[in-house]
């Protein structure tokens, strides 16, 4: 391995593995509760529903320690219209005593990054995936 | 383990050995990547076979550069293609890019006259930077072979408008109703999207990333490493591995649509970096970022890297027995109709296709070689045998029910491998020559229904007895495949809940004398089932 792309895996499995810096303090924080327990082989991961959003604009989604969960970027969404549903992997640790917490941020090219307002980010709702998981070795 | 093993594979040596161990003869007989029966190889960029393939590739660029607009493999022609037609977040996205790129693929292989070519891919996970070769030459935009073209918006206007006018007068009726649903009721429509949504960028501003600057900012990379990757592959259904239905796969994007985690993430993430999202100002950004991205030639390595995690996953799904299009039929039928009326082939004329054409690789008949994702594929064990292999049936007349769960008749319905459920049906030997000797086997068959052909839910074959074979009175076992009755079972809803109602039924009539009759009842001696 060449040592640029080393250097970005690097990073990559800091960012990943909670290694992030903590998200600003003005994220938008949300908590929600599992509906259920999910079943053997399920996952529960996220929807984000994305509102319109001005160009070149990005929606993080971490945890509160600031690990990046997902990272939104709209792709040939009509300009003015919703920028859609948007679903974001979480890992098992994630959900805690039956609930997920996560910070959602807003960032563009030369502006702050701050909180996404109601209207950028319209819902967040968990759902359940179903999955393989890998047997035991 | 050695760094070239892992590339090829995707695996380091123990894992193999741990995967082979694991999974036992099913490995051995059957390798975890489906390659060498392919005619032509997609090939990671960054090997020596897919340097070779970019070589090719930006030799039938400069050819597509110097075509007339006129002609429909110009450049620009093909990238409005994409821009006119392709589908972002829904079900769809898979096999429309597979189609586009497929065609393209063997128009590059014709142009560039190198009859192995297949496009290589861009394993952004491995390397979360634009790989080298594709700042040389052609196969960047910002190279000046694109500035005649695209110096300004003006000159590409004038450059392209006559024969997208030409091409709008003549659009086929199936053609006009999907640029409706895609709110382009207009040509000036369209140009109002290139100019102002942007996707238009001058020669300078093509391309963001550039040789000095290659690499995928750390979100985006974060996007693209194993993490995300992996997880985009686990589900086990269509959607959500899938983004979700929409009534064309020419709509676009709304609030209620809602994009796979491959989609939404890597795929949009990988666009819009390339593009200068969230770097540059709006005026600034490059093709990348929008519907006419497939000006910047690593559009299409960007792509084939999406078609290869798409066959990863069928071929872990396939591995573990579990489905790779919609279950429900009339879903599974919505998505393969949808036709894709844009295409153009390497003859140069049109392609009339449908979803389902691309729910294979079909006659494009490429394979990749190993990438990143691919242990996803070994990983997938098959399933353990089932604790029961044969269960035996309680008879009612020429009527056996046999129990054998649930969970073991839905694997068996699915196609799972190791749950092909076989009926064992045992019959006397006919007593004469005017004894029924050839009878169909119905499976959850209402009672008042008497007989069933190949073409019945309920049918599942036929048995018969060869020749009178005067004196035999052994009894005789025929063994009856299940899967398909049962996959016909369970579309139609009529699977039942663990218990198999396995009718006999005699063909055709008996002579009774100079009379004919109905022929008698069949007489069962015993029915069974087995897993194979």
């Amino acid at each position: 391995m060449h040592l640029a792309p080393l250097a970005a895996y690097v990073l990559t499995t800091l960012l990943m593995q909670g290694g992030g810096a903590a998200p600003p303090p003005d994220a938008r924080r949300i908590v929600l509760d599992l509906p259920r327990a999910p079943a053997a082989e399920e996952a529960v991961w996220l929807n984000v529903r994305v509102g319109a959003l001005w160009r070149g604009a990005r929606i993080l989604v971490l945890t509160d320690d600031g690990t990046l969960l997902g990272a939104i970027s709209p792709f040939a969404v009509v300009p003015g219209q919703e920028a859609g549903t948007y679903t974001i992997p979480l890992p098992e640790s994630a959900v805690r005593e039956g609930r997920v917490a996560v910070r959602l941020v807003l960032e563009g090219p030369r502006k702050a990054t701050r909180r996404p307002t109601e209207s950028e980010v319209e819902d967040v709702g968990l759902i359940y995936v179903p999955i393989k998981r890998e047997p035991v070795r | 383990m050695t760094a070239s093993f892992r590339a090829r594979t995707g695996l380091s040596r123990r894992e193999l050995l741990t995967s082979v161990a694991a999974g036992g003869a099913a490995f051995l007989l059957g390798p975890p990547r489906a390659r060498g029966a392919a005619k032509y190889t997609r090939y990671n960029a960054t090997s020596a076979q897919g340097k070779t393939m970019l070589n090719s590739y930006a030799k039938a660029i400069e050819k597509m550069l110097n075509l007339p607009p006129t002609h429909p493999h110009n450049w620009f022609r093909n990238a409005f293609v994409h821009t006119l037609d392709c589908p972002h977040g829904n079900w769809w996205f898979f096999a429309w890019h597979r189609g586009y790129l497929g065609n393209f693929e063997q128009t590059i292989r014709a142009l560039s006259e190198n009859q192995n070519f297949a496009m290589p891919y861009w394993d952004w996970t491995q390397l979360p930077e634009i790989p080298a070769t594709m700042f040389e030459g052609v196969l960047t935009p910002t190279s000046a072979a694109f500035d005649p073209y695209i110096k300004s918006y003006q000159t590409f206007f004038d450059y392209m408008n006559p024969v997208l006018t030409t091409f709008w007068s003549n659009r086929t009726p199936g053609q006009v109703a999907q640029l409706n649903l895609r709110q382009f009721p207009t040509l000036d429509a369209v140009w109002d999207q290139v100019k102002n949504n942007p996707m238009y960028a001058t020669t300078p501003n093509a391309r963001y990333l550039s040789a000095q600057n290659p690499k995928l900012d750390a979100r985006t990379a974060a996007m693209c490493a194993p993490p995300t990757i992996i997880d985009g592959l686990k589900p086990t259904t269509f959607i959500p591995f899938n983004s979700n239905r929409t009534k064309s796969h020419t709509v676009p994007p709304t609030g209620s649509t809602t994009f796979s985690v491959l989609e939404g993430l890597p795929h949009n993430n990988v666009h819009n970096n390339i593009g200068g999202v969230n770097h540059v100002p709006q005026s600034d950004f490059g093709y990348m970022q929008d519907n006419l991205s497939p000006t910047d030639p690593v559009f299409f390595l960007h792509h084939s890297n999406m078609d290869r995690l798409w066959q990863v996953w069928i071929r872990k799904q396939e591995r573990l027995g579990l489905p790779t299009l919609p279950e429900v039929p009339a879903d599974r039928k919505a998505w393969e109709e949808d036709p894709f009326l844009f295409f153009i082939n390497a003859a140069g004329t049109p392609v009339t296709a449908k979803a389902g054409d691309y729910a294979t690789i079909g006659a494009f008949d490429y394979d990749y070689e190993p990438g990143s994702g691919e242990e996803v594929v070994a990983q997938a064990a098959p399933p353990a045998p089932p604790a029961k292999t044969r269960f035996s049936g309680k008879l009612r007349g020429a009527v056996g029910s046999v129990s054998v769960g649930t969970a073991l008749l839905n694997q068996a319905a699915a196609g799972q491998p190791g749950r092909t459920l076989v009926a064992h049906v045992t019959l006397p030997h006919p007593s004469g020559p005017n004894a029924p000797r050839t009878f169909d086997v119905l499976v959850n068959a209402p009672a008042n229904l008497t007989s069933a052909g190949p073409d019945s839910p309920f049918y599942a074959g036929t048995i018969s007895f060869f020749g009178a074979m005067r004196g035999m009175t052994m009894d005789t076992t025929f063994a009856v495949p299940l899967t398909k009755v049962l996959a016909n079972l369970k579309s139609g809803n009529r699977l039942g809940a663990g218990e198999l109602q396995i009718r006999v039924v005699p063909q055709g009539v008996v002579r009774t004398g100079l009379a004919t009759a109905p022929a008698p009842p069949a007489r069962v001696k015993a029915v069974a089932v087995e897993v194979w």
